[in-house]
């Protein structure tokens, strides 16, 4: 009986039975430690995980600040454009899209099929291309043609102040002058919007989203006016044209601020296509250029010398021959082999002169024993007194500080440096040095930028490092002089109708290859207006002008006078009584 | 053998009582069903009054960025035409110059300028001619 039993309990269904039941429950198990393990164990981390799978994250790009003159006028901006790119695999007609797009885009069709059997995956057409040209292309709906927005740099005055803004590069980053200086400044700090996307980047609506603000670059304000700078820009290009030289540059400054009004270039470039006549135009001469300044020195080499009491400017100097020889037979080399020989501009008796006739007259000789009665160190002290031989601090890439030549070993240096050979200078430095004497000695730093405006309406203003070169009273002398210059010297060109202005040529023969000077000059004029209360200093440098235009009152004088003209009735500067 | 016939055993007292006929409990579940319903047809009107108004959003926002756009590419022209570069020429095209004479108005007892510094008295009489010269120590 209890056999029979056992049997029937252990039969063979019944194992299989249980078998199942064991597979079942193993399963049901196995199932339970997996959802423990997957809810509970490590619910976070797949959570995390099936999140990250959907999430996208856009970077958010910020806009880049403006770029203003002082009237607010807008020389730099960013505006709202589409960069179109291809998706090459999924072209299947590449001829006619190539034929389209490239049409409209003006890209050569020819180069836009070469690039879709490239086997890339990705191919731009054309960068920050306008909006509604953009849209022309995307309503064509082809398949593989593609846009997205990138924003783009403009610069609606085109190739004025091209010297001064600079432009930015193809991804948006400063390269060049205020867009390169200021970068920090202007670029901004890119955000982020991320949310939750279905397969194709839907946004999964009611799925959270997080979005970081992009923060806007800071809008600058610059001291240029851009008036002036045309005026400036537009006299650089008629006096390359007049006088047939190479290069000219043209700096205006405000005397009492040293903020600047202009500095302008020829040739000029467009900063949205980056062209210029000859190729190599993007770089500001006058403040990355050095160049050596003649007679324009003068005024230094003068005004220290009466500062330090050496000379006062009714002072005669004796036997003013209209040549010097500063070393032994070096009058005698036509060669230039032993420098050390100086002339007057023109052949003159030997008679005595009076500083302010050596100044007005811009005697070589005359300047030349002025500064023999000066110590070397007395002289170089005025020259870095007045911001030579080192940077101004103008806020500008690149900035040149000139050259001094401080070697004891060098016998004729102090000598040619008192009438600007042997030394080099920057347009920007020149126009410094003058403002100086007609700040009433004080020597204040170039600047560019006027003010900053942040998103959180902060304004930051640029602080300006100032020293005294000269007392008040050499300031007002070196004034006169530079007057009688304008008034009755080698400067009448540079008169500005109903104001005074004083101001000093300078010629300065370049140095050739063979490092012998030549017959091809740089020349130059540095001036005030109105002399009597200084508002505007403007500097003038012109590469070499053609023979009949050699010296600086002949080629650079007449476009002070246009340049000065227009600063001045820009800044609205009451007229001399005493004048026209 | 036969069966012994059932009977009936009647309890004296007792008697069959017709009960009250139940009513079919509707109104219960009716109430339940509307405020389901209600309450389906409330999300719905919630969900859609939502949807709309983030369609109404995405509208809004894609109209104030067009209005940007829109206003960025009028600052831009407004900017081209101000430009001295382009207004000079067509200035110097309706044959408009630069004021050759300068015009002054002078308010008596406001501002004069005069060039009578007195720092400059004995160099703007020596460049006149009109002062000897004898600051002659200084000479080498």
């Amino acid at each position: 009986m209890s056999a029979r039993v056992a049997k029937a309990r252990w039969s063979e269904g019944r194992i299989r039975l249980g078998l199942l039941g064991l597979c079942l429950a193993v399963a049901w198990l196995g199932m339970g430690i997996r959802l423990y393990q997957v809810q509970v164990l490590n619910a976070t981390q797949l959570a995390e995980a099936g999140v990250g799978q959907r999430r996208t994250e856009e970077v958010l790009l910020p806009q880049r600040g403006n770029i203003f003159d002082r009237n607010g006028d807008p020389m730099a901006m960013t505006v709202d454009s589409r960069s179109i790119y291809l998706s090459p695999a999924e072209i299947t007609e590449p001829l006619y899209v190539a034929q389209q797009v490239g049409g409209l885009l003006g890209v050569p069709s020819e180069a836009l099929l070469d690039s879709i059997g490239s086997g890339e995956q990705f191919v731009y057409v054309k960068r920050q291309v306008e909006l509604n040209q953009a849209e022309e292309v995307l309503s064509l709906n082809l398949a593989g043609v593609h846009g997205h927005e990138e924003p783009k740099r403009v610069y609606p005055t085109g190739s004025v102040a091209s010297h001064v803004v600079g432009f930015v590069n193809i991804d948006g980053v400063g390269s060049e002058g205020i867009e390169y200086e200021f970068e920090s400044d202007l670029r901004g700090t890119p955000g982020v919007f991320s949310f939750e996307s279905a397969p194709g980047g839907v946004p999964i609506p009611w799925a959270p989203s997080h979005a970081t603000p992009a923060v806007p670059g800071e809008d600058l304000v610059s001291t240029v006016d851009l008036p002036v700078q045309y005026s400036a820009e537009a006299a650089c290009e008629e006096t390359l044209q007049v006088t047939g030289g190479t290069g000219c540059w043209i700096v205006a400054m405000e005397v009492e601020t040293g903020a600047v009004l202009a500095i302008a270039g020829a040739p000029a470039f467009d900063p949205a296509s980056r062209t210029s006549a000859d190729g190599n135009g993007f770089s500001n001469f006058a403040v990355r250029g050095m160049y050596e300044p003649g007679s324009t020195m003068k005024l230094i080499s003068v005004a220290g010398a009466i500062e330090d009491g050496v000379v006062g400017p009714t002072t005669v100097i004796g036997a003013v021959a209209d040549q010097i020889e500063l070393r032994p037979g070096a009058c005698k080399s036509d060669t230039d082999e032993v420098f050390g020989c100086y002339s007057d501009f023109e052949r003159h008796e030997t008679h005595d002169m009076a500083v302010a006739d050596v100044f007005r007259q811009s005697s070589n000789v005359g300047t030349i024993k002025i500064a023999q009665m000066m110590t070397r160190e007395q002289l170089f002290f005025y020259l870095k007194a007045f911001g030579l031989g080192q940077i101004t601090g103008l806020d500008y890439p690149g900035e040149a500080k000139g050259l001094i030549n401080l070697d004891e070993s060098c016998q004729t240096c102090p000598a040619s440096s008192a009438i600007g050979y042997g030394v080099a200078v920057t347009a920007v430095q020149m126009a410094a040095a003058y403002a100086a004497i007609g700040n009433d000695g004080v020597w204040l730093q170039p600047h560019l930028l006027s003010t900053t405006h942040g998103l959180d309406g902060r304004t930051a203003t640029t602080p300006v490092a100032s020293h005294r070169a000269v007392s008040v009273e050499t300031a007002a002398v070196m004034r006169s002089l530079l007057s009688e210059v304008v008034e009755a010297g080698t400067g009448i060109s540079a008169q500005v109708p109903g104001y005074l202005v004083g101001g000093k040529t300078g010629t300065a023969n370049k140095l050739g290859e063979d490092g012998r000077y030549t017959d091809i000059t740089m020349a130059s004029f540095v001036g005030l207006a109105p002399i009597d209360d200084p508002k505007v200093v403007v500097a003038v440098v012109v590469d070499s002008p053609a023979w009949e235009y050699r010296t600086g009152g002949l080629a650079a004088a007449p476009a002070f006078s246009t340049v000065m003209e227009q600063a001045l009735h820009r800044l609205g500067v009451t007229p001399d009584a005493a004048s026209g | 053998m036969t069966a012994p016939a059932l009977r009936t055993r009647t309890r004296p007292g007792l008697r069959v009582v017709a009960g009250r006929a139940s009513k079919p409990r509707l109104s219960g579940w009716l109430f339940f069903s509307l405020v389901a319903v209600l309450a389906f047809l409330g999300m719905v009107f919630v969900r859609t009054s939502l949807d709309r108004s983030t369609i109404d959003l995405a509208s809004l926002e894609r109209n104030l960025a067009e209005a940007r756009s829109l206003n960025q590419r009028l600052r831009l022209e407004i900017a081209r035409l101000e430009s001295p570069a382009r207004i000079a020429p067509l200035a110097r095209d309706l044959g408009m110059v630069y004021p050759q004479t300068s015009q002054r108005l002078i308010v008596e007892g406001v501002h004069q300028q005069t060039l009578s510094d007195p720092r400059w008295s004995d160099l703007n009489r020596f460049a006149a001619g009109q002062l000897a010269v004898t600051d002659q120590e200084n000479q080498p």
